[in-house]
């Protein structure tokens, strides 16, 4: 019940959909034992079977809000108003903010979660990611390092 | 005369984006429309000029819930094309990773899409708030469907380890063996899952369909067999295209499908039960008995049972498989398709999903079709609308709004796979 963990929600394939499992995948490689990884499509149930035995999870994902392009947004769904945006290009209606009140109504939540919006540009299929949401990329996984060394602390 | 409207912009609780279009004029329904706005996504691009070994890893990009089915009519495509079959452990391999995805898929509809429907709930988290233990249930059955995918595809979105020919590693036996301590309770779970969802209650309603699904000689279908229906098309794959015809209507980016010279049909797990109800284990036969149903069914309000006989028989075969696993020699044998064109349908979760490639000289794409269940019970749906509110003009429109949004779920459509058409002709220089 000590372990951190990182989910990337989207699709590599969709534009801008792939910050998350982008910088999931580049955390991979350098990340300790005690941190895991995931890359998941956001689907709710997916998304409680991953984080339900983590004391600490960070998910991130592409959202819109209407802030510029590249924006990182940082949610504590649990500490303060549910998860305020939806996932754009999912297909799936089911998806994290569903995923969290589920989680609620079900207690099957991490001890802490921690959420990363990237403010997408677009969603086009075969499209890379857009120049300001790329250059989020090193930003959003040194956040994301902090936020687990947060978390180390926390549970150390 | 008075005209009365239903109409939802933004249908809930379905895979995509689509809407619903119901006009009632007097006493008649004149018109019912499923629409699906969320554009077509051009897969041919994706596609056109990319190796013969790519169609599995692009085509997997169709759905988020179902990578496996557009994974496994794509190699078995290939795999014809180049005149050659994989060994049976592979072949049995590939039966087991489906399993895994009829387990995800049927559990996440029946759970949360579609159980809130008949008891009642706007939503599944609603529902949980009274059917907690049911809902646990769902999602722990859900995640060894998940399990089965992540050992046998590699990863649980977007499996990367099944390629043209087999896969590029096989599991260990002991890899295998660790999951059927939990596959044994998730086959008991899907027991209960069907005493669950039998005791909904069922609207009363019927129409004669035409069923069509996979009938394989010694299996209940899932990967291979030949294309059936109840109203005797008896075909090879190769003769998809011969036998069904596809239509463009206004309203939808999705194209309707027709069996030429007939009308609309019917696909997906009632029609699977229909046509192959004597290749279901004896544990599934019987869990159907007590759950009420006969061996043929026609209401589509009760799929959702089906479904869940289905979730037993993949839990059970999958027990099954890897009881009687032997490691292939290989993980995966060499398909060379060059010049050559090749077809295959599978059973994704939702009905039969067709795959059609040819190749140039090189082994590259020219020419692609895909056409997913969705797009087949489209028309199915839109005439299940139409007859299911004319026997209920006496409901209110929000009574009326509930039954129709339900009688669309009756058919699971992944809408979002429904628009990912891809049909393409490139001409050869």
């Amino acid at each position: 019940m000590n372990s951190v963990l990182v989910i990337g929600i989207g699709d590599e394939t969709l534009g801008d959909d792939a910050i998350g499992p982008t910088v999931a995948q580049q955390l991979e490689s350098y990340m300790p034992k005690e941190v895991s990884i995931k890359r998941l499509s956001g689907e709710a149930l997916g998304l409680i079977a991953a984080w339900e035995n983590a004391s600490k999870a960070i998910v991130l994902d592409a959202v819109k809000t209407g802030a510029s392009p590249g924006t990182i947004h940082r949610f504590e769904p649990l500490n303060s108003t549910p998860f305020p945006v939806s996932h754009a290009p999912s297909s799936h209606q089911f998806g994290i903010a569903e995923a969290v009140e589920m989680g609620r109504v079900l207690d099957r939540l991490p001890q802490t979660l921690v959420i990363f919006g990237v403010e997408a540009e677009g969603f086009e299929r075969g499209d890379p990611m857009s120049p300001k949401v790329r250059a989020a990329v090193p930003i959003l996984q040194r956040r994301v390092i902090e936020e687990i060394e947060l978390g180390v602390k926390v549970n150390a | 005369m008075t005209i009365r409207t239903i109409k939802v912009d933004h249908l809930a609780r379905v895979e995509g984006e689509g809407s619903l279009y119901l006009r009632i004029q007097g006493n008649e329904v004149a018109e019912a429309r499923l629409s699906i706005f969320e554009p077509p996504r051009f897969f041919e691009a994706l596609l056109r000029g990319r190796a013969y070994s790519e169609a599995p890893d692009i085509t997997a990009r169709i759905c988020g819930i179902c990578p496996v089915a557009y994974q496994m009519s794509a190699v078995h495509a290939m795999e014809r094309a180049a005149g050659v079959k994989v060994s049976e452990p592979l072949r049995k391999l590939r039966r087991l990773l489906y399993c895994g995805e009829w387990i995800e898929s049927h559990i996440l509809h029946i759970y949360m899409l579609h159980a809130p429907d008949f008891l009642g709930y706007q939503d599944a988290i609603e529902m949980a708030r009274d059917h907690t233990d049911a809902v646990n249930r769902g999602l722990e059955l859900k995640k060894t469907g998940n399990q089965l995918i992540r050992l046998l595809g590699g990863r649980e979105i977007h499996p990367i380890n099944i390629r043209v020919g087999g896969f590029y590693k096989c599991p260990e036996e002991k890899e295998l063996k660790a999951l059927g301590e939990k596959l044994k309770w998730a086959r008991d779970a899907a027991l209960e899952t069907v005493r669950w969802v039998s005791g909904f209650p069922f609207p009363e309603y019927r129409r004669d369909y035409e069923f069509v699904a996979l009938r394989h000689s010694s299996n209940y279908p899932i990967n291979e067999g030949r294309i059936v229906s109840s109203k005797g098309v008896d075909i090879d794959a190769c003769e998809f295209e011969d036998t069904f015809e596809e239509r463009q209507v206004p309203h939808s980016n999705a194209l309707h499908a027709f069996v030429k010279g007939r009308g609309a049909y019917f696909v997906g797990p009632m029609a699977r039960y229909n046509l192959n109800f004597t290749k279901l284990p004896e544990l599934a036969r019987s869990a159907a008995k007590e759950a009420g149903l006969g061996e043929h069914c026609d209401n589509p309000f009760q799929s959702i049972i089906i479904r869940a006989i289905e979730a037993v028989f993949a839990c059970d075969e999958a027990l099954t498989l890897i009881e009687e696993y032997e490691p292939p020699e290989e993980p995966a044998i060499d398909v060379l398709p060059r010049g050559k064109t090749g077809w295959a349908c599978t059973e994704a979760p939702r009905g039969i999903l067709y795959h059609r490639y040819q190749m140039d000289a090189n082994g590259d794409i020219i020419a692609a079709s895909i056409i997913p269940p969705t797009s087949q019970n489209q028309k199915t749906i839109e005439d299940d609308l139409c007859a299911m509110a004319a026997d209920n003009l006496d409901l209110d429109d929000e009574a009326l709004q509930w039954r129709c949004e339900q009688t669309i779920r009756n058919y699971d459509p992944c809408i979002s796979c429904a628009t990912h058409f891809l049909n393409l002709e490139v001409e050869r220089r």
